[in-house]
């Protein structure tokens, strides 16, 4: 085993040397390092993506992970996509897994770590620069697949970059919106066409639910490393004028931490006041996710939410008495803005895909982000990745059927997307949440759990030697 | 002894398999546990670097780690010494000769019979904030406003998740202890009764003593299980919130597959080896002891 003068060793190769360590099962409880299920090959110098095949002679074989399509329309669509595709593209042997989405970031990591892990993974926004700057994808842009940088919306095609070079493209991008229930808001005199206007109006309405109704107002959630948590909380914190670094700023440098301006604890103190003082959210929130506040909702336990356009297709299949009360309003203003997640998800090749599968693996991500599929694909839950996809026949159609997808499609414009940094996952799918799990437990102060959290961060930037 | 293994050279082949597997499974990754606590793997970079005994000094200086400390000492007391009496009491009861106790003790076994996966979603449910049987039932009857989340709750966690391993584990102890109060000579209490020993002297003066190896060996594991039992905090609350449930094996992996400090986890493995370790060779004794005593 060699290491080199700075006492650097590749991660790859060493986890090789251990890739017996997986089952250990005596060593079990004490811990198993990278549980690597094979030994990798030695990390390979980036390879440019091969040209895109042209018709429907490419042929290959290649593994691709993504979330779970879950209503039935989503479902019937990509049905219809692989069946297409496989009709299409005989000569192509495409293996599709769906993870689950709470599952799939570790999974992925310590998959591809052990060698394994898929050819292509369709991925949530934040997660693939991790990927990049640990050298697991190959670089694609793009061009590769016949298209211009302007087919893609730039936030979500920056959220594809490290150092300079791209290493996937958008497959459909969307920002939440905040939903209420309509009759619910009328019975404590709120404004249920508007909805709440600023923060402290949640905050207000909220207690008045509690009090008046016995139930709660917003559906707050805060699981520990699920997506659900940032998605939620760090609009508040970039409408008070805050963030976990400067991302929400117009030139952001990730290298500012904020988390614990005044700004940023004026957010996590009005969660604090909801949680604790007025006891006016969920008392589950710490372990929630939009899983349950889906079903609080549709129970009339909480009064408002902020959550996917898919939402309200998904309770009308639920419950059609409650969709009917659903009105989708714009997010409300804090001190400084309004704000939403940038959210969405970009499609990436790991550098395990054989040359001669990368034809065939540029021809299914071509075909799906095309602007037909990019609608299809996103028909409920989100927008096409693809800006072509807005002047296709099938967005009007979806325009027109989709109730409030014009609310949501309003709220891109306030979209603050989260750092493109490889520590993104770190910060605000452990970070963030245990800062206000700290908060809110009274384990510490609001002022201790931020400074805390700026500590880590601090910390994780410094690990990177 | 060179004379012997000369004689036998030809069988230990045959044990070469075994130690193959042995060594691939326990030895290997034994050593590479220890050898990766002395590196750091940074999340964001692909090599992992040397860093000599910092993982050591971080594990000793983190104020979370401290709690977690803190908290698996809690735990590991708490959640052997509940299912013990439970399970001792329990297991006085069914050694009685009345009427129905085969129903009562098929009905105990019936924690023990349900898997950690299962049994833990299940309490998870019934102790949800939102949604919880609890909660709902104190609700409806009027006698609380507000829910209790019981996994939430700081003051409420470690108390819940102690209950539950408790009525989880308690059948363990009681099975055990069953099987040894079997074992008593029924002779040795005629003879007490003659002496005019009361039921508590000879509770103390024979049951105790004709006990105290399979005592001694049911403690023992049910320490080293819960000192190890990661499956129903990681169902039930994860660790958290905010650590406050958070216990080392649970810590361990958190450590290395949600924030990859691989280095780090290994360092914290290496700690938790050297503390079960010592049980282990409490437990191994105990288990000579009682073997030489059994004759």
């Amino acid at each position: 085993m060699s290491i080199s003068p700075s006492n650097k060793i590749s991660r790859r190769k060493f986890l090789g040397i251990g890739a017996a360590a997986a089952g250990s099962a005596a060593l079990a409880a004490c811990a198993s390092p990278a549980a690597p299920t094979a030994a990798p090959k030695p990390a390979e110098p980036a390879k440019p993506a091969a040209p895109a095949a042209s018709s429907g002679g490419a042929s290959g074989a290649f593994t691709v992970w993504q979330g779970a399509p879950e209503l039935p329309l989503d479902i019937k669509y990509y049905d219809e996509f692989f069946s297409t595709f496989e009709k299409s593209y005989p000569n192509i042997k495409m293996t599709k897994e769906y993870i689950g989405y709470g599952d799939m970031l570790d999974k992925t990591r310590v998959a591809v770590r052990g060698g394994g892990g898929p050819n292509v993974a369709m991925m949530p926004i934040l997660w693939g620069v991790e990927f990049a700057a640990n050298k697991f994808l190959r670089p694609l842009k793009p061009q590769d697949l016949g298209y211009t940088n302007d087919t893609f919306w730039p936030k979500a095609l920056n959220s594809c970059k490290w150092e300079g070079e791209t290493y996937g493209v958008p497959t459909n991008n969307e920002c939440m919106a905040m939903i209420i229930n309509k009759e619910l808001f009328s019975k404590v005199k709120a404004d249920p066409e508007k909805g709440p206007a600023t923060w402290d109006e949640v905050v207000e309405i909220s207690k008045k639910m509690k009090m008046d109704l016995g139930i709660s107002g917003l559906g707050m959630v805060a699981r520990l490393n699920h997506g659900n948590t940032p998605f939620r909380f760090m609009p508040l914190v970039w409408a008070q004028g805050g963030g976990a670094l400067d991302e929400a700023d117009d030139n952001p440098t990730m290298k500012n931490i904020r988390i614990n301006s005044p700004e940023t604890r004026s957010a996590l103190e009005m969660y604090r006041k909801m949680y604790v003082d007025d006891k006016s959210v969920p008392q589950g929130a710490l372990d929630n996710t939009q899983g349950e506040n889906q079903e609080l909702f549709i129970n009339e336990k909480i009064a408002m939410m902020i959550s996917h356009p898919t939402e309200y297709a998904a309770i009308v299949a639920k419950n059609p008495a409650i969709a009917a009360k659903m009105n989708y309003v714009l997010i409300p203003m804090g001190a400084k803005r309004r704000a939403a997640v940038y959210g969405g998800s970009n499609i990436h090749i790991f550098k395990n895909t054989p040359d001669a599968a990368m034809p065939a693996v540029l021809e299914y991500i071509k075909t799906r982000t095309n602007p037909e599929w990019s609608n299809k694909l996103n028909w409920l839950s989100s927008n096409p990745g693809n800006r072509e996809g807005f002047k296709h026949p099938l967005f009007e159609q979806r325009k027109a059927e989709i109730k409030f997808l014009n609310v949501t499609t309003e709220m891109l414009n306030h979209g603050v997307p989260f750092p493109v940094i490889p520590e993104a996952t770190d910060i605000m799918n452990l970070i963030v949440p245990t800062m206000i799990h700290n908060a809110l437990t009274g384990k510490m102060t609001v002022e201790a759990a931020t400074d805390d959290a700026h500590k880590k961060i601090t910390e994780l930037f410094a690990r990177r030697k | 002894m060179l004379k012997q293994i000369w004689k036998h050279r030809w069988d230990y082949p045959y044990l070469l398999p075994a130690l193959g597997v042995m060594g691939l499974l326990i030895v290997y990754p034994f050593f590479y546990t220890i050898f990766l606590s002395f590196y750091d793997t940074p999340s964001s970079r692909p090599e992992i670097f040397f860093i000599g005994l910092d993982n050591y000094r971080e594990l000793f200086n983190d104020a979370t780690f401290q709690l977690v400390v803190k908290n698996t000492i809690v735990w590991s007391i708490f959640g052997t010494l509940c299912p013990f009496i439970v399970g001792f009491l329990a297991a006085l009861l069914v050694n009685q000769k009345l009427r129905g106790l085969n129903f009562a003790r098929g009905l105990m076994i019936v924690p023990y019979a349900m898997g950690f996966v299962p049994a833990s979603h299940a309490w998870r449910w019934i102790l949800h904030g939102d949604f919880g049987v609890i909660t709902g039932t104190l609700q409806s009857l009027g006698l609380i406003k507000d829910s209790i989340p019981f996994l939430q709750q700081a003051s409420l966690i470690m108390p819940s998740l102690i209950m539950i391993n408790t009525w989880k584990s308690f059948p363990f102890v009681m099975i055990m202890l069953y099987a040894g109060l079997q074992t008593i000579p029924e002779a040795l209490y005629k003879a007490a009764r003659i002496d005019g020993a009361s039921s508590w002297s000879q509770f103390w003066e024979i049951t105790i003593p004709q006990l105290s190896n399979v005592l001694m060996v049911t403690t023992m594991l049910l320490f080293i299980g819960n000192m190890n039992q990661f499956t129903l905090i990681e169902i039930m609350t994860g660790g958290g919130p905010a650590s406050l449930s958070e216990i080392i094996v649970t810590w361990i992996y958190h450590a290395s597959f949600q924030t990859l400090r691989f280095g780090l986890a290994s360092a914290a493995s290496v700690l938790l080896f050297l503390v079960l370790i010592v049980f282990s060779i409490f437990y191994v004794r105990a288990l000579t002891r009682s073997a030489v005593q059994g004759g």
